[in-house]
């Protein structure tokens, strides 16, 4: 199927021209199994009515042959469908994402309509009312899902699977983890300090932990410019955790970039939530101006490459494997935004190839094409992924690479969450 | 949250605090202004491109009520959404009052007003001071709600009735301002006698402070 031939029929002006809307190297379709349409990244939705029935038209011919179709070629594109009861999801990609690839993201896009509705939800309505607009019910929250997608395009975290960590002085993540602990109202289940993805600090149950994916989810939620002032309580499902109801969520930003997000079971809990807030920032600016610190950490955002201490490095992403974490470096002001992309999807073509090695995967994989020299590394502790510059050649690779080791082990007490409170 | 580090402001004799907490709800569909009068009235802002509120926002703001006593009004911006339809009751429950909005441009978004009217005073029987306001003045001339039409509706369904622009800032002052007024003050009964009945304003705040009991005005 060619994507663009039903939009180019649609007579429909205004803002959606399909030279505009082909521009697009990616593209992320959500749609209902009757066909209507309930998502797109790029254009209006409703506009693509044609092309989200031909999608419903091509999956549901060969769902009737009881043989799911899972992807088309078509030229450059990539075409791939991810099902999930009364959901249709499409991704395509021009840039050579593969098959897997894409299927994993169209199913995180998936769980962040989960996260917001309840799986139970979306089938009871579905069984209703097989041609619901979900659209009334997701009304508002396009921006999470834009939010998550063009994410997806930028950030190897969620590849990763693991949870993205804000670089602070062990000493004082620890306080901050302390003072969460000791103003815990009963209600609550987890707190989280966040800094636009990034982790500062997680207090939760001894027995129980959120899974990675649950956090991406919950972390790329409050990153939304609808929680940036004042105080929020919303409910939100976290889909491994329990994909049949709902947790209610209080987010509140304490300081410039940092958020604090307090999950509850109870949903009449916000007052002993927002009084939670209130004691947690007294006790941070009374200890050592922690809120500044932590405003300052948020600021800096992620490290750049040259505080590695080695010269040539672009970008790094450091996974360390015990602790299901991971940070990655900005990029060298010398990369440019479509080069960027262009590392962080060979990241995950690399990955992907190292984890499809079965018995004897490959441990290093060395990457070079005419723009980008790009190393990747698995060991029994660690992932690796480097960008350097195109000229550097293996050994000096493998010597920065050894040095950047090196600097990890010294530091990883102030890169990583190595304690985080629990109860 | 600024509602602990407020003191109690003392009537001029010092003896008793005059301070009450007054809940009230906004309710109506979405893109209707709600988040853009709570953010007028508590901030004396205005943002075109103001974000879909998700779940509920929390604001509290203080109003001066006659004789020297303050209301802290405790705000519930409700997402308009369908989706948060069934969570509604979680905070118009027990509410004081409640802010009920309509798009002056939209004559569906009426029609939604007048439902949730209905079903609050079904609901909270009466006990809920209700405003009904016709927000988007600032878009008088593609209006297709008349005034006439709103304050109709409101005397006869007993509400108080405004029209605003969040925009402007017209009228969203005097909403507050009126409804805090007409919210009645808790009787000042002995804490024993109140055992036993569900609590007017504060249903919510388990741990949230207790001041509301204390008012003399």
């Amino acid at each position: 199927m060619d994507g663009d031939a039903p939009v180019a029929a649609v007579p429909v002006g205004g803002e959606l021209s399909s030279a505009e809307w082909r521009a697009h190297g990616r593209h992320f379709l959500v749609l209902s199994s009757a066909g209507k349409p309930i998502y797109t990244r790029h254009g209006d939705e409703a506009q693509l009515s044609m092309l989200m029935s031909a999608v419903q038209a091509i999956v549901s011919s060969f769902s009737d042959m009881s043989d799911a179709v899972r992807s088309l070629s078509a030229g450059a594109q990539t075409i791939v469908f991810y099902t999930s009861g009364p959901l249709y999801l499409l991704g395509a990609s021009d840039r050579g994402d593969p098959e897997e690839l894409l299927r994993s993201e169209l199913q995180l896009v998936h769980s962040q309509i989960v996260s917001i509705l309840t799986r139970a939800q979306l089938t009871r309505i579905f069984e209703q009312r097989s041609n619901f607009d979900l659209r009334q019910l997701l009304g508002g929250t396009e921006g999470i899902i834009d939010h998550l997608v063009d994410r997806l395009d930028v950030d190897f975290g969620f590849a990763l699977g693991s949870l993205d960590t804000l670089w602070m002085r062990y000493a004082q993540r620890e306080r901050v983890g302390k003072v969460l602990l000791s103003r815990r109202p009963k209600s609550l289940l987890y707190a989280m300090v966040v800094s636009d993805m990034k982790l500062v600090t997680l207090l939760r149950p001894r027995k129980h932990s959120l899974h990675p994916a649950d956090l991406h989810l919950l972390f790329n939620m409050a990153a939304a410019p609808a929680f940036a002032a004042g105080e929020h309580w919303t409910p939100v499902c976290f889909p491994r955790f329990n994909d049949q109801g709902f947790l209610h969520v209080y987010i509140s930003y304490i300081a410039a970039g940092v958020a604090l997000v307090l999950v509850s079971a109870d949903r009449d809990s916000f007052f002993a939530m927002t009084q939670c807030r209130r004691l947690v920032c007294e006790d941070l600016a009374a200890a050592d101006d922690l809120l500044q610190r932590l405003e300052d950490a948020a600021a800096q955002r992620a490290l750049h490459p040259s505080e590695l201490g080695v010269a040539g490095l672009l970008q790094l992403y450091y996974r360390h494997k015990t602790l299901v974490q991971h940070f990655g470096t900005r990029f060298d002001e010398s990369v440019g935004d479509e080069q960027a992309r262009r590392i962080v999807n060979t990241y995950k073509r690399l990955r992907l190839h190292m984890a499809k090695g079965g018995q004897k995967p490959l441990r290093i994989i060395y990457y070079r094409s005419a723009a980008d020299t790009v190393l990747a590394w698995q060991s029994r502790s660690f992932e690796l992924y480097a960008a350097v510059a195109p000229t550097m050649d293996v050994k000096s690779m493998i010597r920065l690479v050894n040095a950047v080791l090196e600097w990890v082990e010294k530091e990883e007490d102030h890169l990583f969450v190595i304690n985080s409170p629990s109860y | 949250m600024a509602q602990q580090q407020q003191q109690q402001s003392q009537a001029a004799g010092g003896a008793k605090p005059m301070r009450v907490q007054h809940r009230v709800v906004l309710l109506g569909e979405s893109a209707v202004g709600k988040s853009s009068l709570v953010m007028r009235f508590s901030r004396n802002e205005f943002n075109q491109y103001n974000e879909s509120t998700i779940g509920a926002a929390y604001v509290s703001k203080d109003v001066a009520l006659d004789g020297g006593c303050t209301a802290q009004l405790q705000i519930w911006d409700t997402a308009g959404q369908e989706r948060y339809k069934s969570l509604a009751p979680m905070y118009y429950r027990g509410a004081g009052g409640a802010v009920v909005v309509y798009d002056i441009t939209q004559a569906a978004s009426f029609g939604r007003a007048r439902a949730w009217v209905a079903e609050l005073q079904r609901q909270n029987e009466g006990k809920t001071v209700i405003a009904l306001v016709g927000n988007k003045l600032d878009l008088a001339a593609k209006r297709t709600v008349s005034r006439e039409e709103g304050a109709a509706y409101a005397a006869e369904a007993g509400l108080l009735f405004y029209e605003t622009s969040a925009q402007s800032g017209q009228g969203v002052q005097q909403v507050f301002e009126e409804l805090s007024r007409k919210i009645p003050l808790p009787a000042p009964e002995p804490p024993a006698a109140r055992a036993g009945q569900p609590a007017v304003n504060v249903r919510l705040a388990a741990e949230g402070p207790a001041a509301a009991n204390d008012c003399a005005c």
